[in-house]
This record gives structure tokens, sequence and C-alpha cells, in this order.
């Protein structure tokens, strides 16, 4: 069965030094992230940026390590994150990677959309979780 | 745009006060020691946000684009939000400074 966790979120990102890589910089970012409403959770975790000399493409890579509470179960699990931009074109693939559920949290499958409007952040997490047999 | 070469062609003021969205005007030039340093900075902190328009532009005594902003010294760079200025960093000294800065005019993408 799948369920939907919708809520807020806060996000602080802090830039790492640099990495010439080639001709491009590649940015590194932490991230650290308080997730509200039925997903309660802190978040801790690492980006990697580039964006190109043509207006608006780009793309970002992230790995998050999520531990707190879905709906009331705790755990932790760890999540993928893959954005492009496309002359202005969005697309993100964020989901959760496989079997990297914890606690009472073993077993989460998922996908989450982030939502930004009025420049505050939200989520809409797709969420399953298999129980151990 | 992420230019890597500051722009000897620069808008009017009226067209930078009528730009829609998250944009930063970088002032400075190619040969200045204190604009090259801070480049690694604000590509780092840029690099996560892209929707945000970065435009680089020479400046020099008498150009009016410089001179409207009352930029000093170099790189000095004017945060707007849909033309008003936000925020300003003259020659920073850290990408954290610049992302602090960028927060104010768009919220992180992750």
């Amino acid at each position: 069965m799948t369920n939907q966790a919708t809520g807020a979120f806060d996000v602080k990102m802090i830039p790492q030094t640099a990495e010439p890589v080639g001709g491009a910089t590649i940015g590194r970012m932490l991230l650290d992230k308080q997730y509200h409403g039925p997903l309660a959770a802190t978040s801790k975790g690492q980006m990697l940026a580039m964006r190109t000399a043509v207006e608006g493409s780009a793309g970002y890579v992230a790995m998050e390590l999520v531990e707190g509470k879905l709906d009331g179960r705790s755990g932790s699990f760890v999540l993928q994150h893959s954005g492009t931009m496309n002359r202005g074109d969005a697309l993100l693939v964020l989901g959760v990677v496989p079997d990297s559920g914890t606690g009472e949290l073993t077993g989460l499958s998922g996908k989450m959309d982030i939502i930004i409007a009025e420049g505050k952040h939200s989520y809409r997490f797709d969420y399953s979780i298999v129980e151990p047999q | 745009m992420n230019q890597s070469t500051y722009s000897t062609d620069e808008p009017t003021r009226a067209q930078i006060d009528e730009l829609a969205g998250p944009a930063i005007i970088e002032f400075g030039n190619d040969w200045c020691s204190h604009c090259q340093a801070a480049q690694p900075l604000i590509v780092q902190a840029l690099s996560g946000h892209p929707s945000v328009r970065h435009i680089k532009i020479a400046d020099g005594p008498g150009r009016p684009l410089g001179r409207s902003f009352r930029v000093k010294l170099w790189p000095t760079l004017i945060f707007l939000d849909a033309g008003a200025e936000v925020a300003r960093l003259v020659r920073p000294a850290s990408a954290l400074q610049v992302a602090e800065a960028l927060l104010k005019i768009a919220p992180a993408k992750a």
C-alpha cells in the first residue's frame, strides 16, 4: 500500500571548498535539513552541483541521511537526488535508496517531490513499507 | 547567465530595474586580482542556484551602471530580486558569504 506524507521543510546549504575538475568548477555543499509534519526528521547530506554558461542549464546530485519519524515510525533512510535544469525546464528524480531504511523504516521505498512556493519548501513523499517476512 | 568574463557591453539601469526574478550583478574587471580571487567562491555558491541570473559587468570611471549603484570597490555583487537590491557584497571572503546573500533572493534547490 502506498502512503503519502506532505509537509514543510527547511534547508541550509553550506558551501565547501570548490574542487576544480579540468576547466569546470563543481560546487560541493553540505545539506542540513529539518523536515516537519508527518515526516518529523533531521537530515544531513552532501550535494555536487554545476551550472553551465547557458542560462538555466545546470545539474546536481545529492545524498542525504534522514533520521527521525515517518508517520510515527522511527528510523532512518537515505534519499538520492538527481536534478537537471535544461534551459529552465527542471527535472528532479528523488527517491529512497533501496534497503537503506533502518529501525521501523526497514523495507521503506518511495519517491519524493520538492515544491518551492513563495520561498518556502515543502515535500510530498509517496512511500510504502514492506514488512519483513 | 554564468559569464566567465566581465562584459563591456552594459545594460542600462532601467533594463536592470525591469529584470524579472533573482539576479546578481557583479561589477569588476578581468585584470582585477580581487575579482580573480573571488571567482571560485562566487561560482561555488552559484552552482546550487541555477535559476539566478549572473551578469558580470566591466566597471570603470564614468561607466553609468556602476555609478548608478555607487560601486567603489571591485568586485561588488548586487543581489537583486525583481530588479530591487536586496543585498550587496564587496570583495566576498568566502563562498558561504555569497551563499547566505543568495538565500535572500532565491531558495536553495535541494
